[in-house]
């Protein structure tokens, strides 16, 4: 038993994060059919699972709460003492399972059985609110929406605050200044604790690889060391939520492809100051440039003239290619194989970087450099005529002054010799419709999608930290990702240097 | 025998694969879903299917009869959970030969099987 003790803790773990999913779904529409199906079903698969264990009372309250669901599953309705009730049935959860990891005493499940009883018989019963009364309590519980709503507010807050900071530079006053920088780093400091709030450590993703790739590799017949390192970095809620299909691929990639019968796969998060690098290696074979330069070109990704000059860093570029990876129907782990383009992809959505690494003979480590939380980011501030635009700064890579007069053109394509290289120039100006007859103007070298494009802007301004505040689908274009509030407390769009292409 | 383990729970799947393992059997493929068992069965034509009854994504019961429908002679035998009776036996008019009830003994889910064998 002890050999599925892991996999059952990882496996319920999942469940129980799909149970307060689908119960705060169930909490704004109690109605929602899918999510009472899916409730029912979860508790029928722990059941399954609690009973093949051992676990006599986990699989009891699991049967009985699978009856209490029956009736909810027929009507397509949900009584919202009940999603309250299973609130706690997954904090139990919770508790069962740490308890089991850490070896400990299993949780009472006394005052469940007696609640079950009198729901059973239908009595309504003022839920355990009070739960862990007794002692001081060192922890809450708080809702996850709450938690957003604290960040939305501190977010408005830091928007007040650099307006105070502007205002501040305009009305020279003593007391004035003293009073907005005191606040400034309160609010600072404030939004820092609240960000912490939301933070997880990478293990809750983590934990759940070893046995994945256990399980794989053995049935694949490959022997693996597998090691994992940094677990205990935490990032923003946003990032963990996204992280668990890319990583997943790459470590099945590393294991189908890397390592051909016996070799070692890392997994390392290492934080540096505001982004976090996430990198899977293995010691396998390598990747072949010449295997790959074959492929491409039967599948038409690049022409014969490309192939001649084909260096290793460009490897990665072809094979994120959406028609590169022959990508497995079925894949065991996930149920459903996403290919490299699709890790890019998701990646590229993040603000992030996928880098490759990788030399015949020696192994291959992917990388994602992210950024620890995707709703405050530095950006890069600048004009086109006298309108105000960021750009995050996660893609910028230079800026320099250039005379419009030394822009050439081939194919109608403007380019700019920038040292050993011809830089591509996009005019933002043209798509936004703000152009000017200035005829310096500052150049944003910016990389993404493995791609290299100078923006021409007219000046560019200072970096900023700003909030990221999502843009409402009927003013949406491919042009910006978002916008925020510039100090000055007018609106500022952010671009998104993909919509340019 | 080539097995096709089918249950949404990958603990499930690997405690069952384990016991036939055990038994002399060969896993050839697994499936977490009604759907992913129909295309699988399919693309692997498993000498037999362990199917679950409760999964997401079309249950074990339309399961068996998709796969009924593509290989009249599919040997299915159904893993339920206590107090299932019901679906059991609807499963069984759908075309499945026996079922085990979970928690398995890993005895009673080899004598099934031998049965399955024979007939």
């Amino acid at each position: 038993m002890e050999s599925y003790l892991e996999l059952f803790i990882s496996e319920v773990r999942v469940y129980i994060e799909a149970l307060n999913k689908n119960l705060l779904k169930l909490e704004k529409d109690n109605q929602n059919r899918e999510s009472i199906l899916e409730l029912f079903r979860i508790f029928h698969t722990i059941k399954g699972m609690a009973q093949a264990m051992g676990y006599e009372t986990l699989g009891q309250i699991t049967h009985r709460l699978e009856d209490l669901l029956s009736t909810p599953k027929e009507k397509g309705e949900i009584n919202p003492d009940l999603i309250d009730f299973l609130f706690t049935i997954v904090d139990y959860l919770t508790d069962f399972v740490r308890a089991l990891k850490e070896k400990q005493e299993f949780p009472s499940p006394d005052k469940i059985l007696d609640s079950i009883k009198k729901i059973e018989q239908g009595e309504m019963v003022a839920i355990m609110r009070a739960r862990r009364q007794a002692g001081t309590i060192s922890e809450i519980r708080i809702k996850t929406e709450k938690l957003d709503q604290l960040f939305n507010l501190t977010n408005e807050l830091m928007i007040q605050r650099a307006r105070l900071l502007h205002l501040k530079q305009m009305i020279d006053n003593n007391d004035l200044t003293t009073v907005v920088e005191t606040s400034a780093r309160f609010i600072s400091s404030l939004r820092d604790e609240v960000m912490r709030l939301r933070m997880l450590p990478l293990s809750t993703v983590f934990d759940f690889f070893p046995r994945l790739l256990r399980d794989e590799a053995k049935r694949q017949g490959k022997k693996i060391d597998f090691e994992i390192i940094g677990a205990d970095i935490e990032v923003d809620r946003s990032i963990i939520d996204v992280l668990k299909e890319p990583l997943i691929h790459l470590l099945r990639n590393a294991l189908d492809h890397g390592i051909e019968k016996e070799g070692k796969i890392t997994l390392t998060a290492v934080r540096e100051r505001e982004r976090i690098r996430i990198s899977v290696a293995d010691n396998g074979k390598g990747i072949s440039l010449e295997e790959i330069k074959k492929k491409a070109l039967e599948k038409n990704i690049i022409a014969e003239v490309e192939a001649r000059n084909l260096q290793n860093k460009d490897i990665l570029r072809i094979i994120i290619h959406p028609d590169f990876s022959t990508r497995d129907k079925v894949s065991k782990i996930s149920g459903r194989g996403i290919g490299l383009d699709v890790v890019s992809a998701i990646v590229d959505k993040l603000g992030g970087r996928f880098e490759l690494n990788t030399k015949k003979g020696e192994g291959t480590c992917f990388t994602l450099d992210l950024p620890l939380s995707l709703v405050i980011v530095r950006a890069m501030i600048f004009k086109l005529n006298d309108n105000r635009f960021a750009i995050p700064l996660n893609y910028v890579q230079e800026t320099f002054y250039a005379e419009e007069k030394n822009f050439q053109t081939v194919y109608h394509r403007e380019l700019y010799p920038l040292r050993n290289e011809i830089l591509p120039l996009i005019r933002p100006a043209d798509y936004l419709n703000c152009p000017s007859g200035k005829s310096k103007k500052s150049i944003i070298v910016l990389q993404y999608q493995e791609r290299k494009r100078g923006f021409v802007t007219d000046e560019i301004i200072d970096e900023e930290e700003i909030v990221v505040k999502k843009l409402d689908d009927l003013v949406s274009t491919p042009y910006y990702s978002g916008c925020s509030i510039y100090a000055d407390g007018k609106p500022i769009m952010i671009l998104d240097p993909r919509g340019f292409e | 025998m080539r097995i096709l383990v089918v249950d949404d729970a990958m603990f499930m799947r690997r405690m069952l694969s384990d016991i036939l393992e055990k038994g002399g059997h060969t896993i050839c493929g697994e499936a977490s879903t009604g759907k992913e068992a129909v295309e699988h069965y399919q693309k692997l034509k498993p000498d037999l299917v362990t199917m679950d009854i409760i999964m997401p994504d079309m249950s074990g019961i339309e399961a068996v009869k998709e796969i009924k429908k593509l290989d009249p002679d599919a040997k299915i035998l159904m893993v339920s959970a206590m107090g299932q009776q019901a679906l059991v036996l609807e499963a069984v008019q759908a075309g499945a030969i026996d079922y085990v009830v979970k928690p398995f003994q890993p005895s009673r889910v080899l004598e099934s099987i031998e049965r399955l064998v024979k007939k």
